[in-house]
């Protein structure tokens, strides 16, 4: 067991920076997940984490231990990567003893900790078959099998979950997490899926192009998006953004989009004093958007289409030009050509300076 | 936690305080390409240089005194008729060959690809001319197209086509075309191998889009097929064009340049130069010219196809680094999703009704389809099977039976006589015997021993460095050996062999087993590294990392998992070499002279040299003893060859 702090790492292939100064701080036994859209530099992080990649400056920093110049085998990790990596020549037992195996390891013992491992993840029945032999998910399986049977200081995961269909995602999902609770292992897992980093993660790191952009809890991070990006990238559908017209008003903001006006409590304010001209991008999740009730900012516009998902109607709305999503109960769906409002409470608007993106 | 908004938002950014750490080069992938590297450059680039060297000096063959001329030997020999004619023939041999060859494989291929009862049987039957061994292929066309004996005079006598035997070998043209002809026999499988496996990785989805589009079969072909086949094409065109450059085999066996000169290529010249003539220096010119044009083309192919590739590789890979902008809401959207339904539909135009092009009923065309297709099969069976065994006919024949005159095709009566004679030869002494047959079992030994060392010796280096090209692909010193290696892969073997039998000579190397296979090496290593390179760009890298993490060092990760996952495109790669090392002609007859060293092709090509008549048995038994194994490979791994191929060519 171990925590894993990274110091200002970066790794540079060429001209392209793949990663650029990420500094984290990963508690022992902690779940972290480095989340991003492809080439936001995630993997790179991880394969420098793993010692796989060799970072271009910084440090990574294992417990007390300084491990930037080890060998992967020298770092006591395991890596679970997104096409499972299974030696097809082998069978599933010898997939899963091949690294006790490099470390010589007594035969009985092997046999106990495999044992112990299959058991875990259910593969008793597997064991003596090939990988060609096995489902998608028994694969995954195999592959988890193999990095935890070595009771690594630090488990490393490479999107493990995306190359399963999405039923068995969810329930994977739910496996990973029993497991690293189970386990107490301090786990750095890379997706790209938000609802997995959600779902999954003590702590979630968002990238983009090799920058870290935010790092906390999840519910933080959906809550209180450090800046546009995060603010887009995190929660589905996208969230809503207006480019707005500050102003001050008894005591209040006022953000006019349009023809229409908003007005938010003092405290979005706070740091409205710097901002030139007055413009912010004012940012709405659809989910806080609802139609037909009775919050108290508003915006009008007409229905142009209603999505219906089940639980919920999804009503894009037309407010001046602009296409708007909303939410609304599926009993009370407006139909296109309505003209509707759409309300929401003030604690749910986020407000961005537009040149930084940087959250007001 | 605390450190939520660290707010690095754009480039903003300070530049990391950390020192950065100093680049080390990694060295691991030059070192595995070392060992390969070094035998490249002692086998192909010495005894170029040496060439060189050479053809700018005149020797005195007795004195072996070496006196510097310049460039004497090349001025003398440029404006030579001889030579400039020579240089023709080399160059329309080189047009004829690779465009029948491509027609023709291409044609195989198609057929191949389509579904029909013993598609697999005829698979590795195709094979078979392309398996033999040329000197082999050379002495069974000769004699079916010989004058007086030969099978085609009998056939077409028997069938009373003609009166009286035609010389189809007396005659200049005929014999070129003629040879022309079963060198596309011998060559036109190799083709069809490349095209097959590149119809097979063919996405079945764009002719399922063609269909529906409304293409017919030959439209498809031309927009659809081909198009997918380009770079495989161009592969196949250039490398069939050195070859064909490279021919010598069969000129030496069917015609020795002649009726005349009608037959003087270039590496005939060449070597009737260097080896007839004993004039070296000449003859190394003569070669060098040879080889500054093969380099050329190689050139040419180089900067065609590398460039696409890398093109290709690098869009690829090209990510979009920039992230969807948040604001950037697509202001149409809501206008257009407003707009009432059909809308869209009514500013486009509704297609005329399909009209019939074809005057055929379907099911005519299906029926009239079957027969092609069957009568294509048919033929490409004949093709391929029918001169084959009628090598197996002939060496069941008694050697009298074989000479009669007028030729027939109707055989007389079968005996194993022959088999007898060369496997177990009753000795110089007892009557009738030959010095040539007791030689046989010995150049199946010959022939078996260099096949398995030049086998052996090329698939581990071979493998290994191409391990290494495979990795390591960001390395600019890597690029740049690799696209030497493949430079030399375009040389012609026969500029080579004149340094060689000097050197070799020099050496004590002349007539011995070790000299063949350090020779073979120059023919195999590249192109053994090369589809060895092909197959290991198809595996995952992440399975060897997944070994460094098990706690595998870099060497123990190739050795446990790296190479027994390669292992079809091992035993691909390891026929090539043993096929390459068995049929090899002309190093083995110019480095050899004893049965001490001689492989099975020389032994043979010694039968045709001595041109007895009692011989002519024994020397068809040897001949199918020499075709056997290859054969007998190539039938048995038609399917390794054919995923080896896929695996180490389309992927450039």
């Amino acid at each position: 067991m171990a925590s894993v702090t990274l110091q200002q790492m970066s790794k540079q292939f060429g001209v392209v920076r793949a990663v650029n100064a990420l500094d984290i701080a990963i508690a022992d036994g902690e779940f972290l997940t480095l989340l991003g859209p492809s080439g936001c530099g995630k993997s790179t992080a991880l394969a420098c984490i793993a010692g796989l990649e060799r970072p271009s400056a910084g440090a990574i920093v294992f417990g007390e231990k300084d491990v930037t110049e080890l060998a992967p085998h020298e770092r006591n990790i395991a890596l679970v990567f997104q096409d499972f990596a299974l030696y097809p020549h082998m069978s599933v037992r010898e997939n899963i003893s091949f690294g006790l195996r490099q470390q010589r390891l007594d035969g009985a013992v092997i046999s106990k900790q495999v044992a112990a491992a299959a058991d875990m993840l259910d593969l008793g029945a597997l064991l003596d078959r090939r990988p060609s032999e096995l489902s998608g998910g028994q694969r995954q399986r195999v592959a988890v099998g193999r990095a935890v049977v070595r009771n690594p200081a630090v488990l490393l995961m490479d999107e493990p979950l995306s190359n399963l269909d999405a039923g068995l995602r969810i329930k994977t999902r739910t496996e990973i997490k029993r497991l690293q609770r189970e386990l107490g292992t301090t786990t750095v897992f890379v997706t790209h899926d938000q609802e997995e980093a959600m779902v999954l993660s003590d702590r979630v790191a968002v990238m983009r192009t090799g920058e870290l952009q935010q790092v906390g809890p999840p519910m933080e991070v959906y809550r209180r998006p450090a800046n546009l990006f995060v603010a887009g990238f995190i929660g589905s559908p996208a969230m809503n953004f207006f480019e707005v017209e500050l102003g001050r008003r008894d005591g209040r903001v006022a953000c006019t989009f349009g023809g229409q006006t908003v007005e938010l409590p003092a405290e979005a304010a706070s740091s409205l004093d710097g901002l030139n001209n007055g413009r912010a991008v004012l940012g709405v999740r659809p989910t806080d958007l609802l139609a037909g009730t009775s919050a108290p900012l508003r915006l009008h516009g007409e229905v142009f289409l209603v999505e219906p998902i089940g639980p919920v109607c999804y009503v894009d709305v037309d407010v001046d030009g602009h296409a708007v999503k909303g939410v609304c109960e599926p009993d009370h769906a407006p139909t296109p050509g309505d003209r509707i409002a759409l309300s929401f409470a003030p604690g749910r608007a986020h407000l961005f300076e537009p040149a930084t993106g940087r959250r007001l | 936690m605390a450190d939520t908004a660290l707010g690095k938002f754009g480039s903003g950014t300070a530049e990391a305080a950390v020192p950065a750490r100093r680049e080390r080069r990694d060295w691991f992938p030059f070192f595995l390409s070392l060992p390969a590297l070094l035998i490249v450059f002692l086998v192909i680039g010495l005894p170029l240089v040496y060439s060189l060297v050479l053809s700018l000096h005149r020797i005195n063959v007795l004195t072996q005194r070496w006196i510097y001329v310049g460039l004497q030997n090349y001025l003398q020999i440029l404006p030579q008729a001889d030579f400039l004619w020579a240089l023709g023939r080399t160059a329309t041999f080189a047009v004829v060959t690779v465009v029948a060859g491509l027609v023709l494989g291409m044609a195989m291929a198609l057929v191949l690809n389509m579904s029909f009862p013993g598609r697999g049987i005829l698979r590795s039957v195709v094979l078979i001319p392309w398996a033999m061994a040329p000197v082999t292929v050379g002495v069974l066309w000769g004699w079916i197209f010989d004058g007086t004996y030969g099978a085609m005079n009998g056939l077409l006598l028997d069938t009373g086509m003609i009166g009286k035997p035609i010389h189809w070998l007396a005659d200049g043209t005929t014999a070129f075309y003629l040879v022309a002809l079963v060198y596309v026999w011998n060559q036109a499988p190799l083709t069809a191998l490349l095209i097959l496996a590149g119809l097979q990785s063919l996405p079945e989805n764009l002719h399922k889009a063609g269909r529906i589009d409304g293409a017919g079969a030959i439209r498809r072909f031309f927009s659809i097929t081909l198009p997918w086949l380009r770079p495989m094409l161009l592969l196949i065109l250039i490398l069939t064009t050195i070859n064909s450059i490279m021919a010598f085999d069969l000129f030496w066996t069917m015609t020795k340049g002649g009726p005349g000169s009608a037959t003087t290529v270039f590496s005939w010249m060449g070597y009737s130069t260097a080896f007839l003539y004993l004039r070296f220096a000449e003859g190394a010119a003569i070669l060098y010219v040879l080889t500054v044009l093969c380099l050329l083309l190689a050139w040419l192919y180089l900067t065609l196809f590398f460039p696409t590739v890398e093109r290709q590789r690098a869009a690829a890979a090209r990510v979009d680094l920039t992230p969807p902008d948040p604001l950037d809401v697509g202001p149409g959207v809501a206008a257009r999703l407003g707009s009432p339904i059909g809308a869209v539909r009514t500013r486009l135009m509704s297609l005329p009704p399909f009209t019939r092009r074809s005057v055929l009923a379907p099911r005519m065309r299906r029926v009239l389809g079957r027969f092609g297709l069957a009568a294509a099969v048919a033929f490409i069976f004949v093709w391929s099977v029918a001169p084959f065994l009628w090598l197996v006919l002939m060496s069941l024949e008694r050697s009298a039976d074989l000479v009669r005159t007028p030729p027939t095709v109707i055989p007389g009566p079968l005996t194993f006589e022959n088999y007898r004679f060369v496997l177990f030869p009753p000795g110089v002494s007892g009557g009738q015997s030959s010095v040539e047959a007791t030689r046989v079992p010995f150049g199946v030994l010959n022939s078996f021993i260099v096949a398995v060392c030049v086998t052996a010796i090329n698939l581990v280096l071979g493998s290994i460095a191409g391990y290494a090209y495979s990795r390591a692909t960001r390395s600019r010193l890597m690029r740049g050996t690799l696209w030497a290696l493949m430079l030399t892969r375009m040389t012609p073997s026969l500029a080579l062999i004149l340094p060689f039998f000097l050197v070799f000579k020099w050496l004590g190397l002349i007539d011995t087993r070790t000299g063949l296979v350090i020779a073979y090496c120059s023919l195999i290593l590249p192109l053994a590294i090369w589809m060895m390179k092909g197959y290991f760009d198809g595996l995952p890298p992440n399975l060897e990392k997944a070994a460094l993490v098990d706690g595998c060092t870099r060497l123990q990760a190739i050795r446990k998992i790296v190479l027994p996952v390669a292992r079809p495109g091992l035993v691909a790669a390891g026929i090539f070499c043993f096929l390459v090392s068995w049929n090899e002609f002309i190093f083995a007859l110019i480095l050899t002279g004893t049965p001490s060293a001689q492989t099975i092709p020389v032994i043979i090509s010694g039968f045709l040299a001595q041109l007895r008549f009692y011989d002519y048995g024994p020397m068809f038994a040897a001949s199918v003893l020499a075709v056997i194994p290859p054969v007998v490979i190539a039938l048995a791994f038609q399917g390794y060859l054919v995923r080896g191929m896929l695996s180490g060519s389309i992927k450039g």
